[in-house]
């Protein structure tokens, strides 16, 4: 026969051990619950979203370019233009979300306005509240003129009001169907062209050439050199090659003279006499005006990015060039050109416009950032002078010789900019591109 | 003092009421979940309504047998054992409809063979005479699954035999039970000799040592390491029931313990999931997406649950079976995981009772024992949702879907059942 005093041991321990499962059921369904349920792989939110569907992302003229559709209880996201999915990103429970889908998932799914009082509830009736559509900066009729101008060359073309930073188009070429992402997953994640890649916001590049401007800038702002300078003196030996990483780099105007004043230097692609400047400047000029004209700050628009400090050490005669550790993207290369457009007033950019409360009213975003005096007023305007038809460069990207091409002007009425970046085209495709999307904003 | 019957219909009421509201809950769920009554009627509604009857059926048939044939009998443990097997039909309905109807066949399967124990089974001396055979005949229905084994799922360990008309047999469940039935026997008859004044006389572990390492061989090549745990520690608790003495616990401790360290040596199965239980978080979208997707269906329901229908359970893998607890979790809350372990708690204390009550060691210790493999198979499952140890793939009693669980459960209970009325 079995000690009782032994059976009650055992029924004790067991009891125990039920309690103390009771217990760790309690850790995780309450106190741990909060770091669970913000993971990544938690798919539940977006599951939710099926019952109570997201609100619509709309374009300037409340164009539904993102929207909710299907049966109540099984609504999935479409996208009406396929080629913005860089910008606009996915939404997927097996692969989360990416984009403004997810820089302003709290405003589209409703959650963002609503008191503790309000989501304390909507937890406890497992219910959400209605999204919220939103209205972004973005101009379909324009985006498609770049799309349609960008064409099957890997890069970007970035179009930016230049009186309030908003951006009317941000073309990333290639780029994938976030319709198709949960069949096409693997292949987009192996393809070596990285289509999911934001060119115009997330991705980095040499800036090359276009540095010259800066460089000018900066000896300008410096008064080392006057405007008439500029214009006027010659310099010496203009058209000698530098070397950079094995590779001579020459003037893009192969036919250009030796002597050349720097503004002719500038329009030709000369390297050299801007490589002598930045030696002369140094870093103690150049990199408080580089940091001036937020090289180093991310962009207030909610999508990924690269941010990178400024080099050290600051090399002044690459950096001058274009060919030193600084890199940038094409919708910073847009905001620059906007600020000698604008009398050195950089905007501030931004994708996101308004949202619609549910009584139809249309509530702006607050400015993430202000608009800033990056350059003198007279530094900005003589170099916005010497750019009537825009501004091409290249630059080397690698020890293998590739080179990229960028392009970048501002309309007549220096109201819009038109940033252009080629990963493995000419500067004169690249100007092509510009010109084509200039046309469309002129008319 | 209430009699029997009047303390089953006092818990009968709550049990059919929590139940049926239970199946009412989940049949509006498509409508809920959309908060639009719009939505057409779901076509498979109708065998929710079945599954609802067929329950109802089971539970009112079981309680009205064992009042007309038990006099005396335990009042709590039908409909105790009837309220979880309701709860993990709905559950089990909201993560695969499908394997709720086989569970609903099983579970009348299971009732059936319930109350044949219950009524026919006598007071089960008459096992003693074939504890052997029945032994012999457990370990050979294992051992042909190494030769003839099978698994529903197509991989996997084939821990299954059968298959013909879609209908599979899982050994190891009954082997479970054969075994503690013969260890009961056994240590009835010979507790004077093993655990005399004189000390433990060897000769007489002999044999018990064999017949348990036999079975936890069988299980190891099959690698059904959830099972042979469950029976090494089974065996455990009944040698210290038998003995009265600590000291085989605590030796028994040390052997578990080396036993873990050479699996992980000998079985990559093994290895992966200390690895996995030690630092789920590594990789949650690999190896740890089971045990990740299941403590995030805990966070999910939080305290009140999502609701019955409400939630998103179906993203845990094997939602229906090992991972059952995540979908009563995340629809319940951890409420409802609270009233589940009080119901197990319940059926234990119920089971531990039956225990003491019996006159003789045998109907004792094969109640205890019973009511040890119901104790310890709940906590190595719980546990290993829970990330208290690692997961060892086997099922909540009564809740998780498992057609030969089931049915070894209930007939578990029918022992209890038979064993609670007094002589």
């Amino acid at each position: 026969m079995s000690t009782p005093t032994a059976l009650v041991r055992v029924a004790q321990a067991t009891l125990l051990a039920l309690w103390v499962m009771a217990l760790v059921a309690g850790y995780w369904g309450v106190l741990a619950a909060p770091d669970l349920l913000a993971r990544p792989d938690n798919a539940r939110a977006l599951l939710m979203e099926r019952r109570y569907p997201r609100g619509p992302l709309l374009d300037r003229n409340l164009t539904p370019l993102a929207q909710a559709q299907g049966a109540p209880g099984q609504s999935v996201r479409a996208y009406a233009y396929p080629q913005l999915s860089a910008t606009l990103g996915h939404v997927s429970l097996a692969y989360g979300q990416s984009g403004l889908e997810a820089a302003l998932a709290e405003t589209l799914t409703g959650r963002a306005h609503l008191t503790e009082t309000e989501r304390w509830w909507h937890d406890l009736l497992s219910t959400a509240p209605a999204g919220a559509p939103v209205r972004l900066t973005l101009d379909l009729p324009t985006q498609r003129r770049a799309d349609a101008a960008l064409g099957a060359h890997p890069g970007a073309v970035v179009v930016l009001e230049s009186t309030t930073g908003d951006l009317w188009a941000l073309a990333s070429h290639p780029t994938y169907d976030a319709n198709m992402l949960d069949s096409t997953w693997a292949e987009l994640m192996n393809d070596p062209h990285a289509p999911m890649l934001n060119r115009a916001v997330s991705a980095r590049y040499q800036p090359g050439g276009l540095m010259y401007l800066l460089t000018l800038a900066g000896a300008l702002n410096a008064q080392r050199l006057t405007p008439a300078a500029l214009m006027t003196d010659p310099v010496a030996e203009a058209n000698a090659q530098i070397g950079v990483a094995g590779w001579q780099l020459a003037c893009l105007d192969r036919a250009a003279p030796p002597r050349q004043t720097l503004a002719q230097a500038l329009l030709a692609g000369c390297p050299w006499p801007f490589a002598q400047l930045g030696d002369a400047l140094e870093a103690a000029l150049l990199r408080p005006l580089w940091q001036d004209m937020r090289l180093f700050t991310p962009l207030p628009l909610g999508l990924p990015q690269t941010t990178l400090s400024a080099p050290a050490p600051f090399d002044a005669a690459f950096e001058a060039i274009g060919q030193g550790q600084t890199t940038v993207s094409p919708v910073q290369v847009a905001l620059i050109t906007a600020s000698l457009a604008q009398r050195g007033q950089q905007p501030a950019p931004r994708l996101a416009q308004a949202w619609q409360t549910a009584a139809g009213v249309w509530q702006p975003f607050a400015p993430a950032e202000a608009s800033m005096a990056s350059l003198p007023p007279d530094v900005a305007e003589t170099l916005a002078g010497l750019l009537p038809h825009g501004y091409r460069a290249a630059a080397l990207t690698n020890a293998q010789g590739q080179a990229l091409a960028w392009f970048t002007a501002f309309t007549p009425n220096r109201r819009f900019v038109v940033t252009v970046l080629l990963e493995n085209g000419t500067p004169a495709e690249a100007e092509a591109i510009g010109q084509e999307v200039l046309a469309g904003l002129e008319r | 003092m209430s009699t029997p019957i009047h303390s089953t219909r006092l818990l009968l009421l709550p049990v059919v009421g929590l139940g049926l509201l239970n199946f009412a809950l989940l049949a509006l769920a498509p409508w809920a979940r959309v908060n639009d009554w719009s939505v057409p009627v779901p076509a498979d509604l109708w065998r929710l309504g079945g599954l609802a009857a067929l329950w109802l059926a089971c539970l009112l048939g079981a309680v009205a047998v064992a009042h007309r044939y038990l006099p005396g009998h335990d009042p709590h443990l039908l409909p105790v054992v009837y309220w979880l097997c309701g709860w993990g039909l709905a559950l089990i309905w909201r993560v695969a409809p499908a394997f709720a109807v086989r569970q609903g066949v099983w579970l009348a399967v299971g009732t059936l063979a319930l109350l044949a124990v219950a009524v026919w089974g006598g007071d089960w001396r008459w096992f003693k005479r074939y504890r052997y055979t029945a032994l012999l005949a457990g370990l050979a229905l294992t051992a042909l699954t190494l030769v003839v084994g099978v698994n529903p799922g197509g991989q996997g360990a084939a821990l299954w035999l059968g298959g013909w008309w879609n209908v599979f047999v899982q050994p190891a469940e009954i082997l479970k039970l054969i075994v503690v039935a013969f260890l009961a026997a056994y240590l009835a008859d010979r507790r004077e000799q093993m655990f005399g004044a004189r000390g433990p006389a060897l000769a007489y572990f002999v044999p018990l040592m064999g017949v348990w390492v036999f079975s936890v061989l069988i299980l190891i090549s099959q690698r059904d390491l959830g099972m042979s745990t469950l029976f090494f520690l089974t065996f455990l608790v009944m040698l210290y029931l038998a003995s009265g003495q600590a000291l085989y616990l605590l030796a028994g401790g040390g052997l578990l313990a080396g036993a873990a360290l050479a699996g992980m040596t000998l079985f990559e199965v093994v290895r992966v999931r200390v690895s996995i239980w030690l630092d789920p978080w590594a990789d949650p979208l690999g190896r740890s997406f089971q045990v990740v997707q299941g403590l995030l269906a805990l966070a999910a329901g939080g305290v009140f649950g999502r609701g019955p229908g409400l939630g998103a359970p179906t993203l845990v893998p094997v939602s229906h079976s090992d991972y059952v607890l995540a979908v009563l979790a995340e629809e319940w809350g951890w409420l409802g995981v609270l009233a589940a372990l009080t119901g197990l708690a319940w059926l234990s204390v119920r089971g531990w009772l039956v225990a003491v009550r019996r006159p003789e060691p045998f109907q004792q210790l094969l109640a205890a024992g019973f009511t040890t493999v119901l104790v310890v198979q709940s906590l190595l499952i719980l546990g290993g949702v829970l990330r208290v140890v690692p997961l060892t793939g086997l099922t909540l009693p009564l809740l998780s879907y498992g057609g030969t669980s089931l049915v070894t459960t209930l007939v578990l209970f029918g022992v209890l059942l038979r064993l609670s009325v007094p002589r």
